[in-house]
C-alpha cells in the first residue's frame, strides 16, 4: 500500500476506516506519504494505529506538502501520539483539518510541548 | 497541542471530540487558541467542560475573530457555563454557528442566548436542542429573535418545559418560534430547493452561501 502510494501521484482521497489496520500498516502508509505529492484527504478513522501509528503519521506529516485533511478518529490514541501531531503541525503548512476524535488523550492533551515530540522527520 | 496551534496558522478545523479532555487541558488550549488567528472549526464535544472551562473559553470566543463554528454536544455544560460561552458570544463577529446541544442550558443560557441576540448579528445558527426551561426564558428568546436579521436556524427539537408539562403549551411556543419573520420565510418556502439549499447553508454556518444565493435570486427576498 505504501509503496503504490509513494509511486501513486494522482490520487486525491483514500479512505482505509474500520480495517483494522496496526502500526506497522500505517509505518508502510505512512513511508508512502513522505514520497506521495497528490493525496489531499486521507481518513483512517476507527482502525487501531495507537501511538506508534500516530508517530509515524507525523514523521510523514513534517515531509509532506499536500495533505490538508487528515482523520484519525476511534484510534486509541493517547498523550504521546497526539504529541507527536502536534508537533507536526507546527512544521506543517498545508495540513488544514485534523480530526482526533474519540481518541484517549484525557487531560494532559493541551499540556504538551512541541519539544517532547521527535525532532527532524 | 496548545503550544503547536499557537504557531501554527494553517490549520482551519480541529476535531477533539470524545476524548475525555477535562478543566485544565480545555483552559490551556482556551489559552493557546486566542492567539490563533485561523482556526475555524472547532469541535469539543463529549468532553467534560465545567465552569473554569466554560469561562475560559468564553474569553476565548470574545476576542477570537476566526472562529465561524463552535460545536460542544454533550459536554456536561452547565447552566452557568453556557451563561458564559453566550456572553463571550456577544460581541463576536465571525462566529456563524453555535452548538450547544444535550446541555443542561436552563433559564440561565438561555436568558443570556437571548441577550446575545439582542447584539449579535452575525449568527446564523443556533442549536440548543435539549435546553429544558421556563416559559419565561423561550418567550424571552422569541422576542428577542423578531429584532435580529441574520438568524436563519434555530433548533429546539427536544424543548423541554419546566413549568408547564402539557403539550398545548410546547405546541404554542413551536409555533411562535416559527412564525417568527427571520426565518419564517424559509420554513414557509421549504419546499423550493432554493430555500432548502439556503436553510442548509445557514445550518452549517455558511453565510457567504446563502448571502450568494440570496442575491441570485432577487425575489427571495
Amino acid at each position: 500500500m505504501g509503496r503504490t502510494l509513494a509511486s501513486n501521484q494522482s490520487l486525491l482521497v483514500l479512505i482505509l476506516s474500520q480495517n483494522n489496520i496496526g502500526a506497522s500498516g500505517t509505518f508502510s502508509l505512512a513511508d508512502g506519504m513522505k514520497l506521495n505529492h497528490s493525496l489531499k484527504k486521507l481518513k483512517i478513522s476507527g482502525n487501531r494505529i495507537r501511538n506508534d501509528g500516530a508517530i509515524s503519521l507525523a514523521k510523514a506529516l513534517r515531509t509532506n506538502r499536500t495533505l490538508s485533511a487528515l482523520v484519525v478518529a476511534g484510534n486509541k490514541i493517547t498523550y504521546d501520539g497526539a504529541s507527536a501531531l502536534a508537533g507536526a503541525l507546527a512544521v506543517n503548512t498545508t495540513l488544514s483539518f485534523l480530526d482526533l476524535s474519540a481518541n484517549r488523550i484525557f487531560v494532559e492533551v493541551t499540556n504538551f510541548r512541541s519539544s517532547t515530540a521527535p525532532k527532524n522527520a | 497541542m496548545g503550544q503547536a496551534l499557537k504557531r501554527n496558522i494553517w490549520l482551519k478545523g480541529l476535531n477533539l471530540a470524545n476524548n475525555g479532555i477535562g478543566d485544565d487541558g480545555l483552559c490551556q488550549l482556551a489559552r493557546y487558541l486566542k492567539y490563533n488567528q485561523t482556526l475555524e472549526y472547532l469541535d469539543l464535544s463529549g468532553n467534560s467542560i465545567d465552569d473554569d472551562a466554560a469561562i475560559s473559553l468564553a474569553e476565548l470566543l470574545h476576542g477570537n475573530r476566526s472562529l465561524t463554528e463552535f460545536v460542544a454536544r454533550r459536554a456536561k455544560i452547565s447552566p452557568r457555563g453556557a451563561a458564559a460561552i453566550f456572553r463571550g458570544v456577544r460581541f463576536n463577529r465571525s462566529l456563524k454557528r453555535i452548538d450547544l446541544s444535550d446541555n443542561q442550558i436552563e433559564n440561565r443560557g438561555l436568558f443570556s442566548l437571548a441577550r446575545v441576540l439582542v447584539y449579535n448579528q452575525s449568527l446564523l445558527a443556533v442549536e440548543i436542542s435539549g435546553a429544558r426551561a421556563q416559559i419565561a426564558a423561550y418567550e424571552k428568546i422569541l422576542s428577542t429573535i423578531k429584532g435580529n436579521h441574520s438568524l436563519m436556524h434555530f433548533n429546539l427539537r427536544t424543548l423541554k418545559i419546566e413549568d408547564a408539562g402539557d403539550r398545548q403549551m410546547k405546541k404554542e411556543i413551536k409555533q411562535k418560534l416559527r412564525a417568527n419573520r427571520g426565518f419564517a420565510r424559509v420554513r414557509r418556502e421549504r419546499r423550493n430547493p432554493k430555500m432548502k439549499y439556503i436553510h442548509y447553508c445557514a445550518m452549517i454556518g455558511d453565510k457567504q452561501g446563502v448571502e450568494a444565493e440570496l442575491k441570485a435570486d432577487d425575489s427571495l427576498k
